[in-house]
């Protein structure tokens, strides 16, 4: 039975392989583009500091974390790559990067795509099924985000070659690269890094699975298999390729278990809280709330446009009697408050305080005497008077 | 400290479960040692908010120790009981899995899958522990209560902010779904109350109790059932390690986990109660299914998966066909007659919206044939199912019955009422499939066990699947 199943499987990937080249050959047609490198010198930090280096391009981030490199390709018709290959010299957990173009025809129209979190040392943006990848590019770059003042180096940018190698490779770096939890993660889990990836890891150890599986048929039709046929080779083939699949994930979980280790091991709760991206900021804004206000008895009323901010600085605000709505007017009515009552903004809010009068503009326009208890890029508390 | 108040927070509704369990189930039970430990611990969660609920209303304040001794007098009662109850197989022989009567491979391979099934429950463990409260909807409406209740020792209600607004707030508390079941915050509150402190990382560790409770009642079940030890383990282990179900751990604080380890327990113990007709298993399933409303609005749909599944279990194949095509007809009459405006589980028909939405059919395809939320599970349920029920169709009526019903019901959701947007942005199809994927994964296992069984012969047959020995 292990010949079998042995043989069947290898039968099965080199008929997935040679599929995988043919549907690769009649997709990528006639594109037999060159690589196209860019070198440090021809890329230009718009937005950031660039800094001293011998290897690649280093960057330091702005004030808020930010930093925009662009290079100006000639005659670059997009359609001819498949791919936008980037190099780090490090991993960065806070970082995150973007890719960025023009086109001639698209005027001052900036295109953008995917956020890859965290950065790593190898970085492969499918562009082939994006719409707006077409025409010829008249600038082309990253946009990197991340802590302020964070430094970062690019040793290589380029766009490979449209061919099946490099077409594996990003494969290969789809299916097993680095990608931290986000809000979508408790729907669903494509198997890819980037959602307009393809192909996707389940049909294809599908096809391998059906492959392996006709294989094995073939090797019974034409009497090679010596035995009748054996449902345990069956049951192994598609363990097998059950394995292969979960061995992506678990590597997936593994290097999640990393960031979440560097993240938080060794740290108190309330410490967690703070160093949480991107809501430690909201939470320790919020533990100023407590702080200054420092009673439960009064109500609160949360205002923010932010589904995110609001949901979480209502969380935080609890066990005080908070009301958050997360759809309809930030605020209620002005006949609901009552003195005391404190307000918190959280930003972005539409809510405006209008400090010659000293009353806050509430959604239907009516003024609401209050008063300003604290002000922060984060967010506001008022009492109401 | 902490490690010891975390015991105890998971350790009394183990024994609470465990022990109470364990004087119904049979000792020579195959799978007994695993199915108590699973089910056990699913009953003592679960048992444990109920209790909460009830000295809340007696109006005693929630604390550990009250629900603590509670919990405790009654876990010791039940050891008690079945200490002179049953003297003489009170010590209870060591669990072997079956081990003694496979080959040297089936040992090797057995060990394989449960140290990968050992490596993914520490790989979600640490990362519930070491991160703090994550997900939307855990922040949005059900940690929110937990929060509340554990600083206000008691169940404080929650209402509409208009009603909040209209009681000025006074004695009430408001979120985005003040409806929702207890249960979940109440799991929370339990292990702060024991804790002492709000934690927001271990406050989550019953999500991995949840975990480890339905490999362990799948495994029991499995071989209640008839299957063998390895296989058994190597459906387990697919099972628990299909990407969504670990998410829902690893990013614990949704219901939905614990309401799809609830409905599986259920709809095993009916299946195995249809085959076997212990009393025992079909009381698991009653309770179990009845607990399902407990743990969310879809819980109540869930539960009424299984009056079909009654019906043709109960009755002749003539009637049961009668009362199956009544049935639609009856669900379309009342659908017809029902008011617009009355509630029933948190949705009103009204507020459905009930029409087709053909844009939803293929991201529906999509999250089960593309997407890596399940790995293999649909193509194994299209090739082995459809097998299993040619080849002996009356064994798995029930089962099937009461799945076709529920897979039924959640295709009317995503497909003809406004929840539809949940699939087309795949915003919810994944976590309202998590209830049923379960069971279905225990329907595809027997699908592969009759297989098995009615493909084999003298050269194919095993030890393995002959193995009905106690674990």
């Amino acid at each position: 039975m292990p010949k079998l199943v042995l043989c069947s499987l290898t039968t099965g990937c080199a008929a997935l392989l040679l599929g995988a080249y043919l549907l690769f050959w009649w997709q990528s047609g006639q594109h037999t583009a060159d690589t196209r490198f860019w070198s440090s010198q021809q890329l230009s930090v718009v937005v950031g500091s660039r800094l001293p280096t011998k290897d690649g391009i280093r960057v330091k981030l702005d004030a808020v974390g930010r930093a925009v490199l662009i290079s100006s390709p000639s005659n670059m018709v997009l359609s001819d790559y498949a791919q936008i290959h980037l190099r780090f010299l490090d991993d960065s957990l806070h970082s995150s990067v973007a890719l960025i173009w023009k086109t001639t025809k698209g005027g001052n129209r900036i295109f953008s795509l995917d956020h890859y979190t965290p950065v790593q040392r190898s970085i492969w943006i499918p562009t082939s099924n994006v719409p707006a990848w077409k025409g010829t590019a008249l600038e082309l770059g990253i946009v990197l985000d991340g802590r302020p003042g964070d430094e970062l180096t690019l040793a290589g940018f380029s766009a490979p070659s449209p061919s099946f190698s490099n077409h594996l490779k990003s494969v290969y770096f789809q299916w097993t690269s680095y990608s931290s939890w986000d809000m979508t993660s408790s729907n669903h889990y494509q198997g890819i890094a980037a959602t307009n990836a393809t192909p996707k890891p389940v049909p294809v150890f599908a096809a391998l699975l059906a492959l392996s599986l006709l294989s094995y048929a073939g090797l019974l039709f034409t009497g090679r298999a010596h035995k009748r046929f054996d449902l345990r080779v069956v049951a192994v083939l598609t363990v097998a390729c059950w394995l292969g699949l979960d061995a992506l994930w678990q590597t997936r979980l593994l290097h999640k278990l990393h960031n979440t280790h560097a993240s938080f091991s060794g740290l108190k709760s309330t410490e967690k809280l703070a160093a949480a991206a991107p809501s430690g900021e909201i939470y320790s804004f919020i533990q100023k709330v407590k702080h200054h206000t420092n009673s439960p008895q009064y109500r609160f009323f949360l205002g923010s446009r932010g589904d995110y901010e609001g949901m979480r600085g209502a969380y935080y605000l609890y066990p005080y009697n908070v009301l958050w709505r997360r759809y309809g007017p930030e605020l209620p009515d002005k006949a609901i408050f009552r003195r005391d009552d404190r307000i918190v903004l959280l930003n972005p809010s539409e809510i405006r305080f209008n400090k010659e009068t000293g009353a806050m503009i509430l959604p239907n326009q009516d003024q609401l005497p209050v008063e300003v208890l604290m002000v922060d890029d984060i967010g506001s508390l008022y009492r109401v008077l | 400290m902490d490690l010891l108040y975390l015991i105890l927070a998971l350790g009394l509704p183990l024994l609470l479960g465990t022990g109470w369990l364990q004087l119904f189930t049979p000792n020579s039970l195959p799978g007994r040692w695993p199915l108590l430990a699973g089910y056990g611990a699913l009953l003592g969660l679960l048992g444990i908010t109920v209790l909460m609920r009830l000295i809340d209303a007696c109006g005693f304040p929630l604390s550990i120790a009250w629900v603590g001794s509670v919990s405790g007098i009654l876990a010791l009662a039940a050891i008690v009981t079945k200490r002179f109850t049953d003297p003489v197989n009170n010590t209870a022989a060591m669990p072997d899995f079956g081990f003694c009567c496979m080959s040297y491979w089936h040992k090797l391979l057995f060990s394989l899958f449960f140290a990968l099934i050992s490596l993914r429950l520490l790989t979600l463990g640490l990362e519930l522990i070491w991160r703090p409260l994550f997900p939307w909807d855990a922040t949005m409406h059900w940690a929110t209560k937990a929060k509340v209740w554990f600083h206000t020792a008691g169940i404080t209600p929650f209402v509409e902010p208009d009603l909040w607004l209209k009681m000025g707030g006074e004695g009430v508390f408001s979120d985005h779904h003040p409806e929702y079941p207890q249960t979940i915050p109440l799991l929370q509150t339990w292990v702060n109350l024991a804790l002492g402190r709000w934690d927001e990382s271990l406050m989550n560790l019953p999500w991995l109790l949840c975990y480890a409770a339905l490999g362990c009642m799948f495994y029991g079940q499995a071989r209640v059932a008839g299957v063998g030890p390895l296989t058994a383990l190597i459906f387990t282990y697919m099972l628990m390690s299909m990407p969504l179900i670990n998410v829902h751990v690893a990013l614990a604080g949704y219901a939905d986990l614990f309401l799809g380890t609830c409905y599986v327990g259920a709809l095993m113990a009916f299946h195995n109660w249809s085959q076997n007709k212990e009393r025992w298993q079909g009381a698991l399933a009653l309770l179990l299914a009845g607990l399902c409303m407990t743990i969310k609005n879809e819980g109540f749909y869930w539960f009424l998966s299984f009056i079909p599944a009654l019906i043709v279990v109960s009755l002749s194949l003539r009637k049961s066909l009668f009362f199956l095509l009544l049935l639609p007809a009856l669900v379309v009459a009342v659908l017809w007659m029902f008011p617009e405006d009355i509630n029933v589980a948190g949705h009103s028909l009204g507020q459905l919206a009930l029409s087709y939405r053909p844009n939803a059919l293929s991201p529906i395809l999509t999250s089960f044939a593309v997407f890596d939320n399940w790995h293999l599970f649909t193509y194994l349920l299209l090739c082995l199912v459809p097998l299993a029920f040619l080849s002996n169709f009356h064994r798995y009526l029930g089962i099937g019955a009461a799945l076709t019903s529920a897979v039924g019901l959640l295709l009317t959701l995503f497909l003809f009422t406004k929840f539809a947007y949940g699939a087309v942005y795949h915003s919810s199809l994944g976590r309202i499939s998590l209830h049923l994927v379960p069971s279905v994964m225990f329907l595809i296992m027997l699908a592969y066990h009759e297989v098995c069984e009615s493909g084999s012969s003298p050269d194919n047959s095993t030890a393995e699947t002959e193995n009905l020995s106690p674990d």
